[in-house]
C-alpha cells in the first residue's frame, strides 16, 4: 500500500463516521483551546504586573513598618506603628543617595462636590511623591513645599475623581469636601490604569501628609515611606545606610529585629512576577489536565471503534489489506483527528482569549508558545492513544474479523 | 496448466471446549484454469476452512498449496494479504460491503491495498468501468442501504474482479437472495467463467445451485467425499428467461427493500 492510498483510507473512514469524529475530537478541541486561554490569560497578567512594577517609578525603595516577612507584594495598612514622619525626613536628609522620601498615609473616605459624592482613597504624601512615582501631572500643579508646610487643604485629583465628582470638566479651582473639609483642587493626575493589586489607582485624592495627618486620618504614623534614591548602582548601599539609620532612630539594641521592612523595586518586582508565573503555571497544568482526558478520550473512542468496525477490518484484510495497513490507518485516523482537533481547538482559543479581553477587559497576551505546545501536544497525544487501539485492529484474524457481528 | 494444487492438505485448530479439532484431514484437489466447481457439504465438514485456506486466509497445518505455480501454503500474514491483493477476489453470503461507502468507493478498495495502486483517476475509471460490468454503472453514489440485495451482491462482484484476480472465490453468493435474484447472480458468474475465463471456486450447500456449476466436490468429514464434473451444467440465463415475468424496475426494487428493512 502507498502512503498516498494510506491517507485516502483514513480520511474516507473518517468522513464516513463524521459525528464520531467529532466527538472523538472535541476533548482535544476543548484541551487545547484551554491551554491557550488560560496560558494567554496568566501571561496578560504577567505582562501587565511587569509593567506596573514598571510603573511604581525609578529606583524606588519601600519602607513598611514591622518584620513583615515577604510573602507577597501586599502593601496593605501597616500593622506598626513605628515610622514616623520624622523618620522620613531624617532618611532624605541625612543619607546622601536618598533623593526624595515621602511618607503615605491613606484614609478611605467619601468625598462630596455639589450634589455628588464618591467614595474614595485620600493619600497623604510629601511634595515629591509624583517624581518618586514618575507620575505626570495632567494639568494643574502638584502642592509645593510651602503649602505642605502650612497643611493647607489643597488636593491632586486622579482622572476617576474628575469623571465622577466634574463629569469631565475642569475641576481646578474647584473645592471638594471630605467630612466637612473644604479642600482646594489645584492639579490632575495622568491616567494611570490598573496597580498591581488590581484597583484603579486613579481613583485617588493625594494631598500634603500634613494636612492628611492633622485633618483627615487622625493617625500619627506613615503607613509606608516611599524613598527615592539616586541611581540603580547604590540601591544596595542606601538599603543598608537606610537600615542602620532607623535602627538607630528606633533605638533597637543590637539582637533586636528591625521592627521595619524595607523592599526594593526589584524585588517587589520579583516577588510579583514569581506570583503570575505561580498563576500562570496552574492555569496551564489545568488546561493540561483536560487535554490528558481529551487524548484518552480519543484512545477510548478508538478502542470502542476498533470492536465496532471488527467487520470492516476483515474486509479490508480480504481484499488485501496487510496488518500494517489496517495499523497505519487506524494510527493515522487518531492523528488526523488530533490534529484537526488541536487546530480547531487553536482557532477557538484564540477566539476565546479574543472574547475574554473583549468582556472581562482582562489584559491578554496570546503566547505563540502555548498554540506551538498545545498543538504538538495533541499531535502526539493523537499518536500516542492511537497506538494502542490501531496495534489491536492490526492484530485481528481476518476469518474471525469477517465472522464478527 | 493447473491454477489451483492441493496436496495432503490438514488443519487441526485449537478449540476451547472440544480440544484439538480435526476440520481438514488430508485433502487433494486440483483445479484448473477456467474452471466453475461448487463447493458442497454440510456444516462442519470443512469446507470453510478449506475455502479460507484456498483463499490463503488462513494457512495449512500440513500438507502443500500451490496457487498459479506459486507456493501459497506457508506464507506469513503479509504474503499471504499480497497473494489475495494480486490473485484472488472474494464474494461473501453478507456482501460484507463498507457501510455508508458509496458503491464506487467500494469497488475501489482492493485497488487501494495494491502495492502499486494505479492513479486516482485511473482508479475512478477502473472501478466505473467494474460497476458498469455489473450493470450499476448509474448506482456508482447510492450507499449500500440504498442498494438491494441483488444490487449489493453486484457491487461486491465488482470489488471483487477490480484487481483483475486469477481466482473468484464465492462463499453462499445466494444465501442470502431470492430465487430470481439468485440466478441473476448466477448469471453473471456464468458469465465471467465463460467469456473471461475467470476460476470461479464456489461454496453452496443447495443442491440445484451447485447444478449451475462445471463441477461439484463435496466434502465430508475433512476429507472429500467425492468429486463429479457436471457435463450439461444449468444455463442461468435460460432459467431466469424462463422465470417469465418481467423484473420490477429499480424504483419498485429499492422501495421493497426498504420496507423490508426493520
Amino acid at each position: 500500500m502507498k502512503v498516498t492510498s494510506g491517507i485516502l483510507i483514513a480520511v474516507r473512514a473518517l468522513r464516513r463516521n463524521l459525528m464520531r469524529s467529532l466527538l472523538t475530537a472535541l476533548g482535544i478541541i476543548i484541551g487545547v483551546s484551554a491551554v491557550i486561554t488560560l496560558v494567554s490569560i496568566g501571561e496578560g497578567a504577567r505582562s501587565e504586573v511587569e509593567e506596573q512594577v514598571n510603573r511604581l517609578g525609578q529606583n524606588v525603595v519601600l519602607v513598611f513598618p514591622g518584620s513583615r516577612s515577604l510573602g507577597g507584594v501586599s502593601i496593605g495598612g501597616g500593622s506598626a506603628n513605628t515610622l514616623t514622619v520624622e523618620d522620613a525626613i531624617a532618611l532624605q536628609e541625612e543619607i546622601p543617595e536618598v533623593v526624595a522620601a515621602s511618607p503615605e498615609v491613606r484614609s478611605q473616605r467619601q468625598v462630596i462636590y455639589g450634589n455628588r459624592n464618591w467614595f474614595t482613597r485620600i493619600y497623604g504624601q510629601s511634595e515629591d511623591y509624583l517624581r518618586i512615582r514618575q507620575w505626570p501631572i495632567e494639568y494643574g500643579r502638584m502642592f509645593t513645599a510651602e503649602e505642605l508646610h502650612r497643611a493647607e487643604q489643597v488636593a491632586v485629583i486622579g482622572e476617576t475623581i474628575v469623571e465622577e465628582l466634574f463629569e469631565g470638566t475642569d475641576p481646578t479651582g474647584e473645592i471638594i469636601r471630605v467630612r466637612g473639609l473644604p479642600l482646594r483642587v489645584i492639579g490632575v493626575l495622568s491616567r494611570k490604569g490598573m496597580s498591581l493589586m488590581g484597583s484603579v489607582q486613579d481613583d485617588i485624592i493625594i494631598v500634603p501628609y500634613t494636612t492628611a495627618f492633622q485633618k483627615i486620618s487622625g493617625r500619627s504614623h506613615a503607613m509606608v515611606i516611599n524613598v527615592q534614591v539616586f541611581s540603580d548602582s547604590v540601591m544596595q548601599m542606601a538599603r543598608l545606610k537606610m537600615t542602620d539609620l532607623l535602627r538607630e532612630r528606633h533605638r533597637l539594641d543590637p539582637d533586636q529585629e528591625n521592627d521595619f521592612t524595607i523592599q526594593t523595586q526589584e524585588e517587589i518586582a520579583q516577588a510579583a512576577t514569581e506570583t503570575s508565573r505561580t498563576m500562570t503555571f496552574l492555569l496551564a497544568s489545568i488546561a493540561g489536565v483536560s487535554l490528558l482526558v481529551g487524548g484518552i478520550g480519543i484512545m477510548n473512542i478508538m478502542l470502542v471503534s476498533v470492536t465496532e468496525r471488527t467487520r470492516e477490518i476483515g474486509i479490508r484484510m480480504a481484499v488485501g489489506g496487510r496488518g500494517n495497513d489496517i495499523l497505519f490507518q487506524f494510527l493515522l485516523e487518531a492523528v488526523l483527528l488530533s490534529i484537526l482537533g488541536g487546530l480547531l481547538g487553536v482557532l477557538i482559543g484564540i477566539l476565546a482569549t479574543g472574547g475574554v479581553a473583549q468582556y472581562a477587559g482582562w489584559p491578554v497576551r496570546i503566547s505563540t508558545e502555548a498554540i506551538v505546545i498545545a498543538f504538538i501536544v495533541s499531535a502526539g497525544t493523537g499518536i500516542f492513544f492511537g497506538f494502542y487501539p490501531a496495534m489491536k485492529a492490526s492484530r485481528l484474524d481476518p476469518i474471525d474479523a469477517l465472522r464478527h457481528e | 496448466m493447473s491454477l489451483i494444487v492441493l496436496q495432503g492438505v490438514h488443519k487441526t485448530y485449537q478449540s476451547g471446549k472440544a480440544g484439538e479439532v480435526h476440520a481438514l484431514r488430508g485433502v487433494d484437489i486440483t483445479l484448473g484454469e477456467g474452471e466453475f466447481a461448487m463447493v458442497m457439504g454440510s456444516s462442519g465438514s470443512g469446507k470453510s476452512t478449506l475455502m479460507n485456506i484456498i483463499g490463503c486466509l488462513d494457512r495449512s497445518s500440513r500438507g502443500n498449496y500451490w496457487l498459479d505455480g506459486e507456493e501459497a501454503g506457508h506464507l506469513d500474514r503479509d504474503a499471504r494479504a499480497a497473494i489475495r491483493s494480486r490473485k484472488i477476489g472474494f464474494v461473501f453470503q453478507n456482501f460484507h460491503l463498507l457501510a455508508r461507502t458509496s458503491a464506487l468507493e467500494n469497488v475501489e478498495l482492493p485497488l487501494l491495498y495494491q502495492a502499486h495502486p494505479p492513479s486516482y483517476s485511473e482508479m475512478r475509471r477502473r472501478a466505473r468501468e467494474a460497476l458498469a460490468f455489473v450493470r450499476l454503472e448509474n448506482r456508482a453514489d447510492h450507499m449500500p442501504s440504498e442498494l438491494s440485495g441483488g444490487q449489493q451482491q453486484r457491487v461486491a462482484i465488482a470489488r471483487a474482479l477490480i484487481n483483475r484476480p486469477r481466482l473468484l472465490i464465492a462463499d453462499e453468493p445466494t444465501g442470502n437472495l431470492d430465487s430470481r435474484t439468485s440466478l441473476e447472480i448466477l448469471r453473471l458468474l456464468q458469465r465471467l467463467n465463460a467469456d473471461e475465463g475467470l476460476t470461479i471456486l464456489m461454496v453452496t450447500h443447495e443442491p440445484e445451485i451447485s447444478a449451475y456449476g462445471k463441477r461439484v466436490v463435496r466434502l465430508f468429514d475433512g476429507r472429500i467425499q467425492s468429486d463429479e464434473p457436471i457435463r450439461e451444467p444449468r444455463s442461468a440465463a435460460a432459467d431466469r428467461d424462463a422465470l417469465g415475468e418481467e423484473e420490477p424496475n429499480d424504483h419498485e426494487r429499492d422501495a421493497a427493500t426498504l420496507e423490508a428493512v426493520p
